[in-house]
């Protein structure tokens, strides 16, 4: 069996600015071609590329649908997986299941999917309110189902190479999924030849009650705001518990470093950072991580909040996980300006330091078992570059723990993920 | 006067009879290279564009899964993505329909296309008029024909809204969308559906017509239609560009070019294919008689014709017994009459001068702005019109010798 490595991952970078969302006739890719280049250069096991469903919530996010970027990504890369995050609330099965079969066949196998339920853009899906996280949950959970069988659909062996080098399709290795649900009826089978990688790796988010559920039953990697070890071990030990595959899924945390030559540079700019925060923009911030039911406009900055304030979860419709981890925090009795400051890393895990501080922090979690894929940061920052490549990976690569080389062809190859 | 010069697509159909994918010599269909080394040949020939075509559904034949379909159907905007980013200036032309499809989410994806392409998307628009395909949705059969022409009207005008960077707000029940989308773009439009509801669709709202009326008679009579419809809406013919779909096969000589688009016509029609094409109208087993023999002497099953074939347009469904009864005067092999009734009267068969003077009739008079055209052959197929057709049309002025523009736009001249 392989050594246990943690696997790497960075956000696909090239979000748009205005400039290039005005179509002056120039590809959107260009920037992200750099962030691509410094990636495979850096051995970095995937791509990761965020949706939000609706332009302007966070800066240009959401503005370019990720499956579209991803795959003109698959033609500036050759070896590093590509994740796009897609929602289960506002699609069909069947066109998900083709959706991540072309992007897999176009990368040759290096597709993965984000699967979220999403908390906004109802109103571009229309008519209906947002479903309830409990609705959202299960519709995800047949949607996965039904995509599940559908790359099944076609068994290994239905597509090959005849004697005379022909291709040849055997009809009796294709079936019908004949899938009757709450949700969904799909005949099925898939009309895209068996994926390169059997299926796409799955990545699901969302930390609520509901999310953990579905997580443990179907996800291959679990995405995670866990600020702390404690948090991580908690976390681990609960999907962990609820699931029947031996050491899946995979937990995968965004790691929001400040990097520093020395300790006192990297919490200067800590330092630097907190002080440029706008408070006041600040409370809305944190009232949106509570759900956005709360008004924390009169509430004094330097004291903690008062627990009436706490939201009631299960009313809550959108980031529930979100709203548990900071109701956590008002609970451990944070003030109002540490949940701000909390609220900028929207509640990952934050640490400053010196690459080999950072990767003290990595190590620790990683040998608790309670990490297995790294989300880094900083790679498409010219600042920063240098202390990603030559400091925080080349100190992990040290100590054995992130590989040096790509394993394999495929993003399953290289996340040792097998079907 | 303007000398009107040609705009060529090449029109990859996936499935069907018409690339003869069973070569031992042809490149590996599902694999992304293929694509790339097309698209950069097409490039090297200076095409307008790009298409690739859309399908929901395994075909099947009679009630099986068609094993002479190998090459399935991908997504064609996650595959013309991957392929923008192995381009320069070629258009890049995605087929999707406006039925099984969110409309903001298909106009995300779209501007995504034009975004990462630096503008060179198109959308090829269909409406996907069938119940068996629905049966791969939740809403299968959702629908009646002409409400999906009413649906593709108000989806495409959402599109529109949403590119122009408008807040939208629309309400109906068929269109809900409120929002805005964040990125402009402005993809080109195409429209391939030949039925009535398809033309008014072109004439409302099309940059481009992929249309089926190849022969120069029957060109120029659509042209004639589409202009009056065009009048309707305000518009004119040169606010539009009409492209249909054609074959072509070259060679040194005319006698070498018609050898050739025998054997490949042969080869397109082998005997299970023809056997199959009857047992679509027949609905029976057929596999018993002889493709070069007469056609089948018992009586076809009650019922018209399901699309489970996925290309039969709807004016062609009903009345098949009447087509049957046809067909059985003329007295051919069945082989003969698969021949004789699928769409060879689409190919221009000749040397590459020959072929470029009859399409320089076409251009000049205005019958059509240029060809979709369907490969048999890949690479063989493009590299010939590439390497021998195209330089013949540049000597006769009616074909780019580079490509001014940027955009798919520019390059089909539109405004």
């Amino acid at each position: 069996m392989t050594r246990r490595t943690l696997a790497t991952v960075t956000a696909a970078g090239g979000h748009p600015g205005p400039y290039e969302l005005s179509l002056n006739k120039r590809s959107t890719l260009e920037t992200a071609r750099l962030v691509a280049r410094r990636a495979e250069d850096a051995r970095i096991d995937a791509l990761f590329v965020p949706d939000l469903l609706v332009f302007g919530a966070q800066g240009t996010i959401g503005a370019q649908e990720p499956l579209v970027f991803v795959s003109a990504l698959s033609q500036v890369t050759s070896q590093t997986g590509l994740i796009a995050t897609v929602s289960t609330t506002f699609h069909h099965p069947f066109n998900l299941a083709r959706l991540f079969g072309t992007l897999d066949h176009v990368s040759n196998g290096r597709a993965a999917w984000n699967l979220v339920t999403s908390s906004i853009g109802e109103e571009n899906y229309g008519p209906g309110e947002l479903p309830s996280p409990e609705e959202r949950y299960a519709r995800a959970a047949e949607t996965l189902d039904v995509v599940n069988a559908l790359w099944d659909s076609w068994k290994p062996g239905s597509l090959r190479a005849g004697p005379d080098g022909k291709a040849v399709l055997d009809p009796s290795l294709i079936a019908p999924i004949d899938h009757r649900g709450s949700y969904f009826s799909v005949r099925g089978p898939l009309n895209i030849p068996p994926l390169p990688q059997g299926r796409p790796v799955l990545i699901q988010a969302g930390q609520s009650a509901a999310g953990i559920a579905l997580g443990a039953k179907y996800a291959e990697i679990v995405f995670t705001a866990l600020p702390t070890l404690a948090d991580a071990q908690a976390f681990t030990r609960t999907i962990r518990a609820q699931s029947t595959r031996p050491g899946l899924p995979l937990i995968f945390s965004s790691f929001h470093a400040t990097y520093g030559a020395t300790e006192a540079e990297a919490q200067r700019l800590v330092r630097e950072r907190l002080e440029a925060i706008d408070y006041e923009a600040g409370r809305s911030l944190v009232a949106d991580m509570l759900g956005g039911g709360v008004d924390l406009s009169e509430a004094k900055l330097d004291e903690p909040l008062p627990a009436s304030l706490l939201p009631e979860i299960s009313d809550i419709r959108r980031r529930r996980g979100r709203a548990e981890i900071f109701s956590k925090l008002i609970r451990e009795g944070r003030t109002l300006r540490e949940l701000i400051q909390a609220a900028q890393d929207t509640g990952h895990w934050s640490v400053a330091g010196t690459p080999e501080q950072l990767a003290d922090a990595v190590q620790e979690r990683f040998e608790a078992g309670v990490l297995d894929v790294l989300s880094i940061n900083g790679l498409a920052d010219d600042r920063t570059h240098d202390f990603v490549v030559n400091g925080l990976l080349t100190e992990l690569r040290r100590r054995g723990i992130v590989k040096e080389d790509y394993r394999g062809h495929t993003l399953r190859d290289n996340l040792g993920l097998t079907l | 006067m303007t000398t009107h010069r040609l705009h060529l697509g090449l029109f990859f159909t996936g499935v069907g009879p018409q690339l003869l994918w069973s070569q031992p010599d042809f490149a590996n269909h599902t694999h992304i290279d293929t694509f790339i080394q097309t698209v950069r040949t097409l490039e090297r020939g200076l095409f307008d564009a790009f298409f690739l075509g859309e399908g929901l559904r395994v075909r099947e034949n009679r009630g099986r899964v068609y094993d002479l379909d190998v090459a399935g159907r991908p997504d064609a905007i996650t595959q013309l993505a991957a392929l923008a980013a192995e381009t320069e200036r070629i258009g890049l032309v995605a087929t999707q329909n406006t039925t099984y499809n969110f409309p903001f989410d298909l106009a995300r994806r779209l501007a995504s296309l034009d975004h990462v392409s630096g503008g060179r998307a198109g959308w090829n628009i269909v409406t996907t008029d069938n119940a068996w395909t629905g049966e791969n949705f939740r809403y299968g059969g959702w629908l009646p024909h002409e409400r999906r022409y009413e649906r593709a009207a108000e989806f495409v005008a959402t599109a529109r809204s949403l590119w122009g960077g408008d807040s939208v707000d629309t309400h109906s029940d068929l269109v809900n969308v409120t929002g805005s989308l964040g990125v402009t773009g402005n993809p080109v439009l195409f429209q391939a559906g030949d039925s009535p509801g398809g033309r008014d669709l072109a004439a409302r709202l099309a940059d481009a017509v992929f249309s089926a009326n190849t022969d120069y008679d029957k060109a120029q009579a659509y042209a004639a239609d589409l202009t009056a419809r065009l009048k309707a809406y305000g518009r004119s013919r040169d606010q539009i560009r009409i492209l249909p779909g054609a074959q072509v096969v070259l060679g040194d000589t005319e006698k070498e070019a018609a050898e050739k688009a025998d054997w490949i016509q042969r080869e397109q029609t082998t005997g299970p294919r023809a056997i199959a094409f009857l047992e679509q109208y027949w609905n029976k087993d057929l596999s018993g008689y002889d493709p070069d023999g007469p056609l089948p002497d018992i009586e076809p099953a009650e019922g018209e014709l399901d699309p489970s074939r996925g290309t039969i347009s709807i004016e062609h469904r009903t009345g098949k017994l009447e087509r049957i009864a046809e067909w059985r005067s003329l007295g051919l092999s069945i082989r003969e009459l698969v021949l004789h009734v699928t769409p060879r009267h689409n190919t221009f068969v000749g040397t590459p001068g020959g072929v470029a003077d009859e399409w320089a009739r076409y251009v000049r008079t205005r019958a059509v702005d240029g060809f979709n055209l369907v490969p048999q052959l890949l690479p063989g197929s493009i590299e010939d019109i590439v390497d021998r057709l195209v330089p013949e049309l540049q000597e006769r002025g009616v074909y780019r010798t580079e490509y001014e523009g940027r955009t798919l736009r520019e390059h089909l001249d539109l405004a």
